[in-house]
């Protein structure tokens, strides 16, 4: 072992020893920094690529959609309707539409009807705005189509991209996953800003003008049921639809997270929602629990039902169910 | 106070003196922040879309290394144990090295959550009264707390020591003593709630293991003395610092015993995923063998795989008390859990999704950059503190006698 | 007797010659437009030339008359009806939609040994039933037939079907079975509900396969796309 030599006791300072000031060394320092200020503006260059209004204060200032007072919420939906006008050149209406009193949505689909047509994955996109490279791509659609094998539920198993000549295939099933609106759902819990919320009728929803990005719903969701604008979304103006909500299908900003909100901007006023309307066998079941006669109900007393990862506890307000 | 500003002045000062060398490194690692600040101001026009990451693969390269980042922050603790609780001298001579790298790398931690935000600019939403921070509820809110406050326990344990060592006056205990014994179960506390962020979600069966903490400090006090007795030997080498060997050593057996637990740990979660098929060993399977012809992560994983071994069997043998032997041993297990614990935890997790989609992750050349650019600035930041904290623990760096008379209240009003 | 039935067999034939003879004037005096010329429907193997003369065009029924399948509003989503039913070919030449019009010179009959002329693309493939009359009345051809013999008027024909689907029928009156589209809350606007008949031909009830819409891709950022079709699905790739 190395004696160690002191590490202390010479109060001579660093600054003795260095050389005096030059005017050399003055050039080198003022080169020096120059250098870096001019690197430092290279490196800050991009930004000058931001597009106008962007990054607004007014935007930096908005507050939680809860915490907005009407007049404030008033004036951010003209706004919304002034950009989409702008950007796309369609007058939409974008609304705020609060949940109905006395109604708690849940969903069924019917596993022994399902098809696998995709209708659903495609209408999704046709009422929900999401950004798409091309009018059939799907990936950001809030529903996921499965083929599974028959005598198995084992989704691990599962062709996402089946493309079959004609659907039902031979020894095959269907199984469309969206949100499952969970009443336990892992995703508002972990949001570190609470940009998502379940609402009272148990819809769970994103204030995309709040969220931060930092996808940790997406790791949270057991259903995948969330998407992330990686960019800017695309999505032609002939395809975008005009009626919109805040809380729904409105043009997304970009890097914020979306979800299926059982399409509230229909459900909410009574309507079924757009998944449901374009089902060619009618596998699909939409109604409210608080009504005993609903369709939800009759299905949740009659059929053998079937929750999608049930061991994970989150209790959805989506079912399976089988026909015979 | 008077003394303080001085005190800011002469650092500034301080920092931009040094050899030619010196600069060439500092200009060296400027440069690399530099691109990656360009990288990011691109990431933060276009959006995320410049990066690797997928709606399948949500997490990627930023979160992996931030993840493996908080435990080497956590690992300054192995200085500070044998320091304060066993009371080894020598350990006193390195410890404050130890806490200015928990400052840069957990600065470091927080830059690679901030370039993974879609809304950078959205921060203040987490800052009450204006924002709203989900706590306790989420656990990402409780990092934000615990990796902030091991910052600032850190930035005043070693700013205090330092300063009163500039000042030539002993610390007094109360000041820092209970904050060191507050930092030692923070440190553990941040490795271990990073840890709950992945182990909560219960969705993800890879990550819903109970294991998952407990292999990530065993892990991190392995890799980040690893980093440290690198860096000890840097600094004695080319500095006017002497570090002994004792320090060195002591972490080499702290190393030692970390590892094993960590190589332990791993046995018995390979046991676990693998003995009985089920559908939650998925993610493994995917890992180490590949899945439904999608392997890019099993090369990774076998090289981290042997590395770790490699790093074991050196650390366990008497290869390792030499100096040559532990510096392959630091690298190779420092590496080893870098891939195994960064990308090789976070990836798997979303591999395949839970709707049983094979999407693969490579990080694209911007996100590397960036990734790049902050390793840079890490290692730019601790090169900076060092330049200020070595002259200071010399004493080369002292506080002169002309102001020593208006010193007395001036150090107390820091002190406070 | 056998003289008798030959008669009527040969009656018959000249009175469906000469209709198909009348049609195919008709058509080429152009005032039927053949809307669906596509011969698949109707068909033709193993079939004379004479049969040929006698193919009846088949007309789609126009969309418009076709039942509601939702909002009108909703113009943005595919409400494609479930089933394109094509109307009788007589009746679409401008004959009435009362079937007695020819039904009462043809007496009901448990077993027809030739095929018809009128109903050609009718197959039937639905369980059990063998026989026309098993669900047609044999005296009102206008109506359904019941358990004892009474008549099912066309409009009700969920009651047929009820027959014999019981659970079926509970769960489609319970909306739970079939299409019910437009609100859900019936308070704040029309629903719409299908009946058997608008998705399930009545003779052919299995639902219809159909082209999947475009799939899923491979996220275009993610490196090394899956294999085209896993080795699993082989099997069944054909069929």
């Amino acid at each position: 072992m190395t004696n160690p030599p002191a590490n202390d006791g010479k109060p001579k300072t660093t600054e003795n020893a260095a050389q005096p000031r030059s005017r050399r060394t003055f050039l080198k320092a003022t080169a020096a920094s120059m250098a870096g200020a001019a690197g430092l503006a290279a490196a800050l260059k991009p930004l000058l690529a931001l597009e106008r209004g962007e990054l607004t204060i007014e935007a930096l200032l908005q507050k939680h959609y809860k915490r907005l007072t009407p007049e404030d919420l008033e004036r951010i939906l003209r706004k919304l309707e002034a950009a989409c006008e702008k950007e796309y050149g369609v007058r939409a209406s974008v609304r705020d539409i609060k949940p109905m009193a006395g109604a708690q949505y849940a969903y069924a689909l019917n596993l022994s009807r399902c098809i696998g047509c995709r209708k659903c994955a495609h209408a999704c996109l046709k009422e929900n705005n999401q950004s798409r490279d091309s009018e059939d791509d799907i990936e950001m659609s809030y529903i996921r189509l499965l083929e599974l094998d028959q005598g198995a539920i084992n989704l691990e198993t599962a062709d996402h991209y089946y493309n079959p000549e004609q659907v039902p295939r031979e020894n095959k099933y269907y199984m469309p996953v969206q949100c499952h609106q969970c009443r336990e759902s892992p995703c508002t819990k972990v949001c570190p800003v609470q940009a998502t919320w379940q609402e009272p009728d148990g819809v769970v929803v994103v204030d995309y003008n709040w969220c931060i990005g930092c996808r940790y719903c997406m790791a949270a969701c057991p259903y995948d049921a969330r998407r992330f604008n990686f960019q800017k979304p695309r999505i032609s103006p002939a395809a975008i639809n005009p009626d919109q909500s805040y809380l729904s299908n409105r043009v997304r900003p970009k890097g914020v997270v979306e979800k299926c909100t059982f399409c509230l901007h229909r459900t909410r006023q009574g309507k079924y929602p757009a998944c449901l309307e374009v089902c060619p066998t009618g596998a699909r079941v939409f109604g409210n629990l608080l009504e005993p006669s609903s369709e939800i109900n009759y299905v949740l007393r009659h059929k053998r039902v079937y929750i999608l990862k049930e061991d994970v506890g989150t209790k959805p307000r989506f079912y399976y169910f089988f026909e015979k | 106070m008077k003394d303080y500003v001085t005190f800011l002045w002469r650092v500034a000062r301080l920092s931009f003196q040094g050899g030619w060398k010196f600069y060439a490194w500092m200009a060296l690692l400027s440069a690399l922040a530099l691109v990656g600040l360009n990288a990011w101001t691109q990431q933060f026009v276009e959006g995320l879309t410049t990066t690797g990451m997928t709606n399948q693969v949500s997490w990627g390269a930023y979160i992996a290394n931030f993840t493996f980042l908080v435990g080497v922050a956590a690992a300054a603790v192995m200085l500070v144990i044998p320091a304060y609780v066993y009371k080894k001298e020598f350990m006193h001579e390195v410890v404050v090295f130890g806490e200015l790298m928990a400052i840069a790398v957990i600065i470091m931690c927080l830059l690679f959550v901030v370039v993974d935000l879609g809304h950078p600019e959205r921060f203040h939403h987490m800052i009450p009264p204006f924002g709203i921070f989900n706590w306790p509820l989420s656990i990402l809110s409780w990092d934000v707390i615990v990796l902030n406050g091991y910052l600032l326990l850190n930035l005043h344990i070693s700013g205090y020591l330092l300063y009163s060592r500039y000042l030539g006056r002993k610390p007094t205990k109360k000041f820092y003593i209970p904050f060191v014994f507050i930092s030692i179960v923070w440190a553990v506390s941040i490795h271990t709630v990073t840890a709950f962020l992945y182990v909560g979600l219960a969705g993800r069966s890879y990550w819903h293991h109970p294991l998952v903490p407990s292999r990530f400090l065993a892990s991190a006090f392995a890799a980040g003395p690893a980093l440290l007795i690198v860096t000890f030997q840097a600094i004695r080498r080319v500095t006017r610092y002497w570090i002994g060997d004792e320090p060195i050593f002591t972490l080499r057996m702290i190393m030692t015993v970390a590892m094993i637990i960590n190589v332990f740990l791993l046995g018995c979660e390979l046991f676990t995923e693998f003995y009985s098929p089920t559908a939650h060993a998925a993610a493994a399977r995917y890992l180490y063998f590949g899945l439904h012809g999608h392997d890019g992560l099993v090369p990774w994983i076998w090289t981290a795989m042997a590395l770790d071994f490699i790093g074991l069997s050196l650390l366990i043998s008497p290869w390792s008390r030499r100096i040559p032997g532990l510096n392959v041993a630091c690298v190779v297990s420092f590496v080893g859990i870098w891939i195994e614990k960064g990308m090789g935890l976070i990836v798997p997790g979303f591999v395949p999704t839970p709707l049983g989609q094979v999407v693969e992750y490579v990080p694209s050349l911007n996100e590397t950059l960036i990734c790049l650019g902050i390793w840079a600035f890490g290692a730019l930041l601790y090169t900076w503190m060092l330049r200020v904290a070595i002259p200071i623990m010399n004493g080369t760096f002292r506080a002169q006698a002309t102001p020593a008379t208006a010193g007395g209240t001036g150090a107390a009003s820091i002190v406070q | 007797m056998p003289r008798v039935v030959s008669f009527a067999r040969l009656a018959f034939f000249g009175a469906a010659s000469a209709t198909g003879l009348w049609i195919c004037w008709v058509g080429a005096g152009g005032e039927v437009s053949r809307k669906n010329p596509d011969s698949s429907r109707t068909q033709t193997a193993g079939q004379g030339s004479k049969r040929e003369i006698l193919q009846l065009p088949t007309v789609e029924r126009s969309t418009a008359s076709q039942p509601l399948t939702g909002l009108t509003s909703d113009t943005h989503l595919d409400m494609t009806p479930p089933r394109q039913t094509t109307g009788l070919d007589l009746v679409k030449l401008g004959w009435t939609y009362n079937c007695m019009e020819c039904h009462k010179l043809l007496a009901a009959k448990w077993h027809y040994e030739r095929p018809m002329v009128e109903h050609r693309s009718v197959r039937l493939e639905h369980g059990n039933n063998r026989f026309c009359l098993n669900c047609h009345h044999p005296v009102n051809r206008n109506a359904f037939v019941d358990y004892d013999g009474s008549e099912i008027p066309e409009p009700e024909v969920v009651l047929l079907c009820a027959k014999c689907h019981g659970t079926t029928y509970r769960d489609w009156n319970a909306g739970v079975h079939g299409r019910r589209n437009g609100h859900w809350n019936v308070s704040t606007g029309p629903q719409t509900q299908l009946r058997c008949i608008q998705c399930h031909d009545p003779h052919q009830p299995k639902f219809q396969a159909m082209k999947p819409l475009a799939p899923l891709r491979y996220p275009r950022r993610a490196p090394k796309p899956p294999p085209a079709v896993t080795p699993s699905h082989h099997g069944t790739a054909k069929s």
